[in-house]
């Protein structure tokens, strides 16, 4: 007992005056004061202890916080110089992705080309001997021959004309499509659109590899008229889906990446396989929809969903970005639109563009 | 039922005691004894077993009853239970076959009762200074009896002189093994909580290195440098300003997240200064979560005994006799207040109470399943239907 208490608690014993019952109670009080007084203690020595040790802890968690965020804040920055690093690889790979079309292009361009190019030096070779004889029809002084000869020149002139204005669409269009920023949307004819790419894909593959050979077949709905679009832009990734369809039927039609089942099935077919390639466009009350179609292998279950990823490919390395696919669906949405795909293995894959008409 | 507390400091106080409390026609059945390791245990035994009086016992770091704690004597409580209502086993162990052996223990209680419940008492530290994994022990009667189970109880103590715990009974008693009163629930409410009041203090750290009960490492820096540096202490062995274990780990023990998700309490027991590594009371496993703690604070105790008074009342149950096993590490940190809260419970059951300070408790926390503790109060009311 505390030795204060103790000592009025001696004093309460041995005073005669207080009734033993009055010391009982008094004696009572006294403990229950001590016990008081010792949690008191109690509490005041552990809260100094406790208020001490907690100091500690918590001064030394917020230090070892302060370097953890430190830490974090180095991380971010490092992530941050890494995410630009990656935006600026990912904006060269896409031109790259473009610069790459372009390439495949570039055979089919100067097919295209050759063309209005042989109708220009034909007319103009043509024009000029046309000249010559008009010049002795005069000498003659038979002016109607003169004048018949003269309407000759005019309508080949008209002729090399056209020819010249074919051949610069052609280099417009392929310099459109290399550049690096999206156009403008401007009223757009899709049916011509996809057939030129469709042209332009088929002869360039035919430029690199002179044993291609696939049909090509079109179904254009003639109802659907012009359509707000970025050309580049949906050239571009018709020009990608026609490519597919290609390479899908080449494969198949080379007996390439076949399962030994389709093989076998391909085999024992009595019917020749004519690779062929459809493009169609319908026009269905507020959208028109571009299928393009194939008859190649179709695309395995388990990677029908990948396919829209980018750098995902399943072509040999070195023969495809895996951008391809993953840029046209974002370009698809970019004009508002939808791009899905249907495939069954062995029997080919349809893709469909729906775009707001 | 009828039950009586008594304590004494001696043999002959323990007898006089006895007389006393069977002069009105007491005549109890069983004794559950908690003593010191100073006093004549077999002597005791001895005593009560002469009046037929069944004996459960364990050694302790202090004993109380109702209205008095003692440290180096004794506290009984007595019951006058139907013997066909309860049966003691004890069964020696030895650390490799602890958890064959536990369920073994499991499967006797279940072939004497359908729903048996148990106060468990088992031994701490052995002789050999090895600590009994109190968890395995709980973990397999569960897996046996089924996770309904009732195990209430606390490790024997030994005065905090770490010589050597032990569980006893009149004829058999043993330094490492397991013991325990087993009830017949379908005849005896039993009902309890453990609660530790311990709060996770700072951030969340890893184990990053154990073996068995050391602790190597934490989030990669040695275990003993890290939680003396957290603590603002240096070690001292003992002999200079204070005792690593008494002054410093039962105040701040470890929160340590189980592989079931809840957390347990882990006490530093001592350390190992070659390879800086803290010696625990429980097997601890690397990669495990840990944080570090702080005492409970002052209020604990109202909200301990808030917690008994609310079970009580959504209960509508009374008890007959009152068992508390408080972990010894509560009197080092919670001082006075330690034997406030046991004498708040015998308050709020208004039972008779006996109970001592533990090496470990076994028990439920609130809504939780059955575990094996640290810094808890584990109490357990007892009532026959």
């Amino acid at each position: 007992m505390n030795q204060q208490l103790q000592t009025i608690l001696d004093f309460i014993q041995q005073n005669e005056s207080i009734t033993a019952e009055k010391k009982m109670a008094l004696a009572k009080l006294l403990k229950k004061v001590n016990s008081d007084l010792e949690i008191s203690e109690f509490k005041l020595e552990r809260t100094e202890k406790v208020k001490r040790t907690t100091a500690i802890l918590l001064e030394e968690t917020i230090e070892e916080l302060e370097q953890k965020r430190k830490a974090i804040e180095e991380t971010n920055a490092a992530l941050s110089r890494s995410l630009e690093e990656l935006k600026a690889t990912q904006s060269q790979l896409i031109q790259s992705e473009k610069m790459a079309s372009l390439g495949e292009l570039t055979a089919g361009i100067a097919h295209e080309i050759q063309n209005p190019l042989n109708f220009v030096n034909n007319f103009s070779e043509v024009s000029n001997e046309l000249i010559d004889e008009m010049k002795e029809e005069f000498e003659k002084g038979d002016k109607e021959e003169a004048f018949a000869i003269a309407d000759d020149i005019k309508q080949n002139l008209e002729k090399i004309h056209h020819h010249g204005k074919r051949a610069d669409a052609i280099v417009k269009g392929m310099l459109q499509h290399s550049r690096s920023n999206s156009g403008t949307k401007e009223p757009t004819d899709i049916n011509e659109l996809a057939d030129e790419y469709l042209r332009l894909a088929y002869h360039g593959l035919r430029a690199k590899d002179k044993s291609f050979n696939a049909t090509l077949e079109t179904d254009f709905d003639e109802g659907i008229g012009k359509i707000h679009v970025v050309p580049q832009d949906i050239g571009r990734v018709l020009l990608n889906l026609i490519n597919n369809a290609f390479y899908a039927v080449n494969e198949k039609s080379s007996f390439i990446n076949l399962s030994s089942e389709a093989l076998a099935k391909l085999e024992a077919s009595e019917d020749n396989y004519e690779p062929t390639v459809w493009v169609s466009t319908k026009k269905d009350k507020n959208q028109v929809t571009i299928n393009v179609r194939d008859n190649g292998n179709g695309i395995p279950k388990k990677v029908v969903d990948k396919i829209f990823q980018p750098f995902f490919t399943t072509k040999p390395t070195g023969q495809g970005t895996g951008l391809g696919l993953s840029l046209s669906y974002d370009i698809v949405k970019a004009h508002g639109g939808e791009i899905t795909v249907k495939s069954k293995a062995g029997e080919g894959t349809t893709i469909t563009i729906a775009l707001p008409a | 039922m009828k039950a009586k507390s008594i304590k004494g400091n001696s043999t002959e106080d323990i007898k006089r005691a006895l007389e006393q409390s069977m002069a009105d026609g007491f005549c109890p059945t069983i004794g559950i004894v908690f003593i010191s390791i100073k006093q004549d245990r077999k002597a005791i035994c001895d005593i009560l077993h002469h009046e037929g009086i069944e004996v459960l016992g364990a050694t302790s770091c202090g004993e109380f009853i109702d209205g008095h704690q003692s440290e180096g004597g004794a506290a009984i409580l007595l019951m006058e239970l139907n013997p066909d209502h309860f049966t003691i086993l004890f069964e020696p162990v030895d650390e490799e076959r602890l958890q064959e052996i536990s369920r073994a223990f499991a499967m006797k209680a279940l072939k004497k009762f359908k729903r048996p419940a148990f106060i468990l008492c088992t031994t701490g530290l052995s002789k050999k200074a090895e600590m009994l994994d109190g968890e395995t022990v709980v973990k397999s009667i569960e897996e046996i009896v089924g996770p309904q189970v009732n195990i209430c109880g606390g490790m024997a103590g030994d005065d905090w002189s770490f010589t050597g715990t032990y569980v006893f009974t009149h004829e058999k008693e043993t330094d490492i093994g397991i013991a325990a009163l087993v009830l017949d629930e379908d005849h005896i409410l039993v009902q309890g909580m453990a609660i530790s009041g311990w709060k996770p203090l700072g951030i969340s750290r890893t184990i990053t290195k154990s073996e068995g009960k050391r602790i190597i490492t934490i989030d990669g820096m040695p275990a003993l440098d890290m939680y003396l540096k957290y603590l603002g202490e240096s070690y001292d062995d003992g002999k200079g300003k204070y005792d690593f274990f008494e002054d410093v780990a039962v105040h701040y023990p470890f929160l340590v997240e189980r592989d079931s998700g809840t957390s347990m309490m882990v006490t530093p027991m001592s350390v190992d200064k070659t390879e800086q590594a803290l010696i625990c009371d429980v097997v601890v496993k690397q990669g495990s979560k840990l944080s570090f703690t702080m005492p409970p604070d002052f209020d604990f105790v109202e909200q301990v005994l808030e917690k008994a008074s609310e079970l009580k009342n959504v209960t509508r149950k009374d008890a007959d006799a009152l068992l508390v096993f408080s972990c010894a590490g509560r009197v080092s940190a919670l001082g006075p207040l330690a034997n406030l809260e046991n004498e708040g419970l015998a308050e709020v059951w208004k039972a008779p109470m006996a109970g001592f300070y533990t090496y470990g408790e076994y028990g439920r926390a609130l809504n939780e399943g059955q575990e094996f503790h640290s810094t808890t109060n584990s109490w357990v009311t007892l009532k026959e239907k």
